[in-house]
């Protein structure tokens, strides 16, 4: 298994980069023009006040969310972001290692008897 | 190595994970899987007029296409992830989960949520909220069940220690998001809006329960499923991460684009169109980030048959978001509105993608639950050949009769035209969907041999069992 201290190559993190440029710009545009529209008409038509309802359901959601992505930046969870990955491959294996020694344990045991 | 990864610390496989109610989860959901595929069946048979029992009021195709689409969601998908949560959350937390008596619980309270929502549905009691037809006094029931849900399976992920992996950053989110979407669809439209404005609740409820409740939990075990399979860890957990934040925020907007065209503000249809797009393109990072991971492994596909049952869920997902980002466009969506091309897609979804993956998931699965090898493994080829070709071949003939429907009304044919011209595909459908459930009852029958098998060798109990698969 890939030591968990190994460091992403430098065309990994440009590729990264680049598709994060490639969705979250455009999509940042999107909502940006959307959000200035939706001001303008909350404040200028009659029916303004109509389009507050699923908005809210929406900031209710995404708004959870910016607050959940503050505490796990601030808490270090993205510190070292490739970690995880190898920790849990390492979990699983462990846990199936402990399976075979007990295993093996036991039929030792059995034959001992 | 952290203490939390030593051998010797780590506890053991019988305080971890509970296999019998893997297992009780996992039946459950094969029983209504087969009551969604009669449900289905009913109802294509009435587009040929052939409703074997058209003078009986509740076995109508009108109330068991109801129970076909609640049977799928909240019989057969519901029950299986509950089942793969049972055996993933502890295994990557090192924590059992916060109550064994809960899980037990929660699992007899959902059945009856279940059959109640069915007998509801058959008796002809049921909302007016597509995928919410569950009759009214259910819905606070089953909201303390999701309720119940997550704090059985938040506990142990609270406690884990260190950056959390990105199957528990999905699962997090898809039990608040299963909560509130519920509520919100539940509750919402029934007592305090009316009208277009309950119609935009009811689309954001119906492709929430699609994106925030089945979308991360399927996702959240794929990216703990394929990598021990491989034995190798995900391409990069940065993208996954991209993936998940992604869809935590430009999915909750996309349900409007169910009503494309109708009284909601143009504003918030633009907005759930651009939503859908980037959806599409953040999509895009999760494919690419899981065909890196099997990148030089491509034999895994043909011999690992749950590794083909993921990969060809995950193919069949990026055909549904790119259909998902085209269609929901204006231009598009007037030809396709109301037509058979919808109800393609929504297979597609169900059944090509989460259908598939959780399939795949109960043939890595039960060997390990019962403690022996799969009875046949010819009968789990025929399995997943004929569930994928029957789905292809439903999806694709559904959707290629969608666009002539709606090629035929735009140009004003008379309405019969139309009906008269989907026949065929209608005829098609029925034969598909035979396909599939020959594929169910090949797996069902393989099933109860290695039950049998089981039986046999003793390891049919939870700790024998650990033992025999270790």
């Amino acid at each position: 298994m890939q030591q968990a201290t190994q460091k992403p190559s430098s065309a990994g993190k440009w590729v990264t980069l680049l598709l994060a440029a490639v969705i979250l710009l455009p999509s940042l545009w999107g909502f940006g023009s959307k959000l200035r529209e939706f001001i303008w008409l909350l404040s200028h038509d009659v029916d303004g006040a109509f389009t507050l309802m699923p908005v809210t359901n929406y900031l209710l959601a995404s708004i959870g969310f910016f607050l959940l992505f503050a505490w796990a930046v601030m808490g270090g969870m993205f510190t070292n972001v490739e970690q995880p990955k190898y920790t849990m491959l390492e979990r699983e294996q462990r846990l199936n290692e402990q399976f075979r020694r007990k295993r093996a344990g036991e039929a030792h045991n059995g034959e001992s008897a | 190595m952290t203490d939390d990864l030593r051998t010797d610390l780590l506890p053991a496989q019988d305080t971890l994970v509970d296999r019998k109610i893997v297992r009780w989860y996992f039946l459950a959901a094969i029983t209504y899987l087969f009551i969604s595929l009669v449900g289905g069946f009913l109802m294509a048979l009435q587009l040929l007029n052939w409703n074997p029992h058209s003078n009986l009021e509740f076995a109508s195709p009108g109330r068991w296409r109801m129970i076909h689409t609640n049977a799928i969601a909240y019989g057969f998908l519901a029950n299986a992830f509950l089942g793969a949560l049972h055996w993933a959350v502890p295994r990557l937390t090192l924590r059992p989960v916060a109550s064994r008596m809960l899980s037990y619980a929660i699992f007899c309270a959902w059945q009856v949520v279940v059959v109640a929502t069915a007998v509801g549905l058959v008796l002809g009691e049921a909302q007016a909220l597509e995928w919410g037809e569950t009759p009214v006094w259910i819905d606070p029931v089953a909201l303390l069940g999701l309720l119940l849900v997550a704090i059985n399976f938040m506990t142990p992920i609270v406690k884990a220690k260190g950056p959390l992996y990105v199957t528990l950053w999905y699962f997090m989110a898809a039990f608040v998001w299963t909560f509130l979407t519920y509520a919100m669809g539940n509750f919402v439209p029934e007592y305090w809006l009316s009208g277009s404005s309950a119609g935009a609740v009811g689309g954001l409820f119906i492709h929430d329960l699609v994106g925030l409740f089945v979308t991360p939990l399927g996702w959240g075990l794929m990216y703990y499923f394929v990598p021990i399979m491989l034995s190798r860890p995900i391409w990069s957990h940065g993208l996954s991460l991209i993936g998940f934040w992604g869809l935590a925020f430009f999915y909750p907007l996309n349900g409007i684009h169910h009503f494309l065209y109708t009284p909601i503000p143009m504003f918030l249809q633009y907005g759930a169109v651009i939503a859908t797009v980037a959806v599409e393109l953040v999509v895009t990072t999760v494919i690419i980030n899981f065909f890196a991971t099997l990148w030089g492994r491509g034999r895994e596909f043909w011999d690992n048959i749950p590794i083909r049952w993921f990969y060809t869920g995950m193919v069949f997902y990026f055909l549904t978001c790119l259909q998902c980002a085209l269609q929901v466009t204006l231009t598009f969506q007037a030809l396709i509105h109301f037509t058979d091309w919808v109800v393609g897609h929504a297979h597609l979804v169900m059944f090509g993608v989460f259908s598939l993956w959780l399939l795949g998931m109960m043939t890595y699965l039960f060997p390990r639950l019962l403690g022996v090898e799969w009875y046949s493994r010819r009968l789990l080829e025929w399995h997943f050949w004929l569930s994928a070709i029957g789905i292809l071949v439903m999806a694709s003939d559904l959707i290629l009769g969608g666009v002539l429907q709606g090629y035929w009304w735009a140009s004003l044919e008379p309405w019969e035209t139309s009906v008269d011209g989907s026949y065929p595909f209608w005829l098609v459908r029925v034969f598909a969907g035979v396909v599939i459930v020959a594929g169910q009852i090949c797996f069902v029958y393989n099933l109860a041999k290695t039950y049998g098998l089981a039986r046999k060798a003793g390891t049919l109990s939870s700790a024998a069992a650990n033992e025999a698969t270790a």
